[in-house]
């Protein structure tokens, strides 16, 4: 390049550039207030909305808390209660485990002080000690720590200064500024210690250790729930020997619970769950995903004995139960046959299956049960089939009777033979059945246990 | 050419820096300029206005006793302080530190040289990597952060201070306190080359934590974060001197004795420092000090058969510390038939080093000397003066708090 055109060009050059690169205060205006007076004004909002609900006459925010960054059964999410005063001043309370000065598990309320700081975004400082919250922050001596928590220094990975991430009148979520745990504050609508006492009773109906699998679906994939009394629970594909699982924290509530972050099923997403009117499942925040506890299962393999209901008896029944009853005099006359049931037998080598249960003395005092091995096995959702095994197995107590009084164990056989087919159980219970209704759909008589 | 070429960059450069101007108009402020510098209808309004009383007026102090994120050390993982403990720890920082400054000083010391500002943290600050937990740190010379305020015990009338919640007020509290703030001083006026000097070759920046007490005393140091840098050393030598309590002081002395290091001359100086720090009761023989028990430190390594002696003895009260830190099978024979009382054991069993060894209390007199007079020639003050105004103080402090002090609930 010539100096000539050098002079003819580096003009042109300079002018767009100049043009190009000087002029960023005339691009388009997003907002009608700097950032600045726009966390201003916003704090101003939120500290508004957190008073208004924290009136006298109203029962303040529930804080669902999440610590960040353990995946320890100590850690599923907190119910916090909050009450914010316009003066700075904030009350909490809680009756969760890591309360101190022995008042863990106990009703404990802590007052302390709050601020809404202009950072990048509206943060809410809890800004001084409450026994209620920096408990969760407060780190922990490293030769200290107990097994079960964390023993580098950090602590339960708890955050108090929470950064703003959605501002509703009633939705108020927050992420930790220092460990991003997660926290969410939503009205309360009943007074805290009712809120407590209602939660306790929903986590019970809900999650039991005894049933404590569910299906997540959706109509049309199915996915598992699997441990979800524990509040920490897993997310799978299957219930045994899962191939992918995720591990998630919940928060229980009133209604049902709330899990840490989204997850999806298929194309739907779901977060959290409230119980249906009718209690048979719960449902997700827009009907499509449902969870629904594996009572099918557990109702083909519980341990504990439910008894038929004898006044829905087919004619065959009625006289196979009386026919039982007489040999059972017969083997001793003490003996008299209070019930036939589903479940375990208690004698020796105690069985799962069908269970006798009978009186053993003419005051009716006393019972003994005698046991024969049937397979209950789940077909489908909410279907259970009872199938004859290959082989006829029965407890000690049973042999026992057969062995004085011959035939009584075909006489068994033949009312089991009664209950052969398919059913569509309604259970009592759709989280802790403790009896149903089997309607004969294939085979079988129809039947009831309680 | 060059001329043109200049030209065309001062056109190119002045469209682009006229093009920059801003035209908006300033809207109002985005803070908040009805309140007063007291928030009268905060909840914590009557503890900022005594603050602000006491702090900001005086001296141009802020209290940050509300936890600050942003203005903490990320580093560590800390939670806010417990508000009434900060209202007493306060007035601590007031009648055990600043008015201490001021009867001696003038009160304009603390005007000048005073922190700005004091950041409370409730909780201990802990760096699991090292097994470390730091008790404060002073920042550029204007801030100082006090650790773990919440493990203060809290007074009452019913539950006074005794002598051992004062010593671990005084190790948790005022020695931090002094420790930062001499920082702040030799960050203003630099200490004399001559105090690095003295032990310059045993500085451990990283291991320092791992060395034992009698380790740490015979090397020439007062505390073991001193030996962790010359600077912490000499911040260390004037906290010690001003908070440290008789037995922590006795203890060293006399483990900075027990494996040479001793001096001609020293053993005069350290009945001088002993006079010079005001312990008491040295005579009596229910001290520690008066019943002492010395042990022969016997070693083996895993690949070797039997024990043999260190070469170097530790005293009874510091055994356990030293099984405790040492990485290698360790046994004590005790060597004092009958508990010796300090005077016997400095003037007799305490025998005079002739050889090179550095350290000892040789090097701790050394320093002390070095850190007194840097006191007194660059700040105008007696060290040992402070020391002895501080513990008057601290032996009234139940009164102080009881007649002086109010504990304000949030409003």
């Amino acid at each position: 390049m010539t100096y000539k055109k050098l002079f003819l060009t580096l003009p042109v050059v300079l002018g767009s550039m100049a043009l190009t690169t000087s002029c960023s205060f005339e691009q388009d205006e997003y907002f009608d207030e700097s950032a600045s007076l726009r966390v201003t004004h916003q704090n101003e909002n939120v500290k508004n909305r957190l008073t208004e609900q924290s009136a006298a006459d109203k029962n303040g925010w529930v804080l669902q808390y999440f610590v960040a960054g353990t995946d320890d059964y100590n850690f599923e999410g907190f119910n916090l209660f909050a009450r914010f005063f316009d003066s700075g001043k904030v009350t909490l309370a809680s009756d969760h485990k890591f309360l101190r000065n022995g008042n863990a598990n106990k009703y404990t309320e802590h007052t302390s002080t709050y601020q809404m700081l202009s950072e990048e975004g509206s943060v809410l400082a809890f800004n001084t000690w409450n026994d209620i919250l920096t408990v969760f922050v407060d780190p922990v001596d490293p030769s200290k720590a107990p097994g079960q928590l964390i023993n580098n220094g950090e602590g339960m990975y708890g955050d108090m200064n929470l950064v703003l991430k959605k501002f509703t009148d009633n939705d108020i979520q927050f992420y930790g500024e220092r460990h991003g745990a997660v926290s969410r504050l939503v009205p309360c609508d009943r007074p805290w210690q009712q809120y407590i006492a209602d939660t306790k009773e929903m986590k019970n109906r809900i999650a039991t250790s005894t049933l404590n699998n569910y299906y997540v679906i959706n109509g049309v994939d199915t996915m598992f729930f699997k441990e979800l009394n524990k509040g920490l629970f897993t997310y799978c594909e299957r219930i045994n020997d899962p191939l992918q699982k995720k591990t998630f924290k919940c928060v229980f509530t009133p209604k049902g619970f709330r899990m840490e972050r989204p997850e999806v099923l298929g194309e739907s997403s779901f977060q959290e769950f409230t119980i249906d009117n009718d209690t048979t499942c719960l449902t997700n925040e827009d009907g499509k995903v449902k969870v629904v506890a594996c009572w099918d299962t557990y109702l083909a393999s519980h341990t504990a004995i439910w008894e038929l209901d004898t006044t829905m008896f087919t004619d065959t029944q009625k006289a196979l139960y009386a026919e039982l009853d007489q040999m059972l005099y017969k083997f001793n006359k003490g003996w008299s046959l209070k019930a036939i049931g589903f479940g375990k037998s208690t004698g020796g080598n105690s069985l799962n299956g069908l269970v006798l249960n009978c009186y053993t003395n003419t005051t009716k005092s006393k019972t003994n049960t005698l046991g024969m091995e049937v397979l209950q096995s789940r077909v489908a959702y909410g279907k259970v089939a009872i199938q004859p095994t290959t082989t006829v197995k029965t407890d000690n107590n049973m042999n026992a009777v057969e062995k004085k009084v011959p035939g009584f164990i075909a006489k068994v056989q033949e009312f089991v033979e009664t209950l052969y087919g398919t059913y569509n159980v309604t259970p009592n219970d759709y989280f802790l059945p403790t009896g149903g209704l089997y309607t004969a759909a294939e085979g079988g008589n129809t039947f009831k246990l309680q | 050419m060059k001329k043109i070429l200049y030209s065309f960059l001062a056109i190119g450069m002045g469209l682009t820096m006229s093009s920059c101007g801003n035209d908006d108009d300033f809207t109002a402020s985005i803070f908040d300029t009805t309140v007063g510098v007291i928030d009268t209808t905060a909840s914590t309004a009557p503890f900022d206005k005594w603050l602000h009383e006491n702090f900001v007026v005086p001296y141009n102090t802020e209290i940050q006793y509300k936890f600050n994120l942003p203005a903490s050390n990320m580093d560590f993982q800390l939670t806010p302080a417990d508000y009434k403990k900060s209202q007493l720890l306060s007035h601590f920082i007031k009648y055990l530190f600043y008015d201490v400054y001021n009867k001696y000083a003038g009160e304009d010391f603390m005007k000048k040289y005073g922190p700005r500002i004091f950041h409370y943290i409730g909780s201990a600050a802990y760096a699991p990597t090292t097994g470390t937990e730091t008790l404060g740190y002073a920042s550029a010379g204007v801030k100082i952060t006090l650790i773990n305020v919440n493990n203060m015990k809290y007074w009452t009338p019913e539950a006074p201070y005794t002598d051992a919640d004062m010593d671990q007020l005084n190790k948790d509290q005022f020695h931090v306190m002094h420790h930062e703030f001499s920082h702040i001083l030799h960050q203003t006026k630099t200490y004399p080359v001559a105090f690095g000097q003295i032990t310059p070759s045993t500085y451990e920046p990283r291991g320092w934590q791992e060395r034992d007490s009698t380790l740490t005393h015979e090397l020439g140091y007062l505390t073991h974060y001193g030996s962790s840098a010359i600077y912490e050393d000499f911040v260390e030598t004037l906290s010690c001197t001003i908070t440290d309590t008789d037995y922590r002081w006795m203890t060293t002395i006399i483990e900075a004795c027990m494996n040479g290091g001793v001096k001609k001359g020293d053993k005069e100086a350290v009945y001088a420092l002993i006079d010079s720090l005001g312990i008491r009761g040295l005579d009596d023989p229910n001290k520690v000090w008066n019943n002492i028990s010395i042990y022969k430190e016997m070693t083996k390594a895993d690949n070797e058969k039997d024990y043999t002696w260190s070469n170097r003895y530790v005293p009874g009260f510091h055994l356990d510390e030293v099984r405790g830190k040492s990485k290698v099978s360790v046994k004590f024979e005790k060597v004092t038939s009958n508990n010796l009382t300090f005077k016997k054991y400095l003037d007799e069993w305490v025998k005079e080093d002739t050889s090179d060894k550095e350290g000892g209390i040789n090097a701790i007199l050394k320093k002390l000397s070095i850190a007194h007079d840097w006191h007194k020639e660059k700040w105008g003050l007696e060290l040992y003066q402070l020391r002895r105004e501080v513990r008057e103080r601290q032996e009234k402090v139940n009164d102080f708090v009881r007649d002086n002090v109010t504990i304000y609930d949030y409003q």
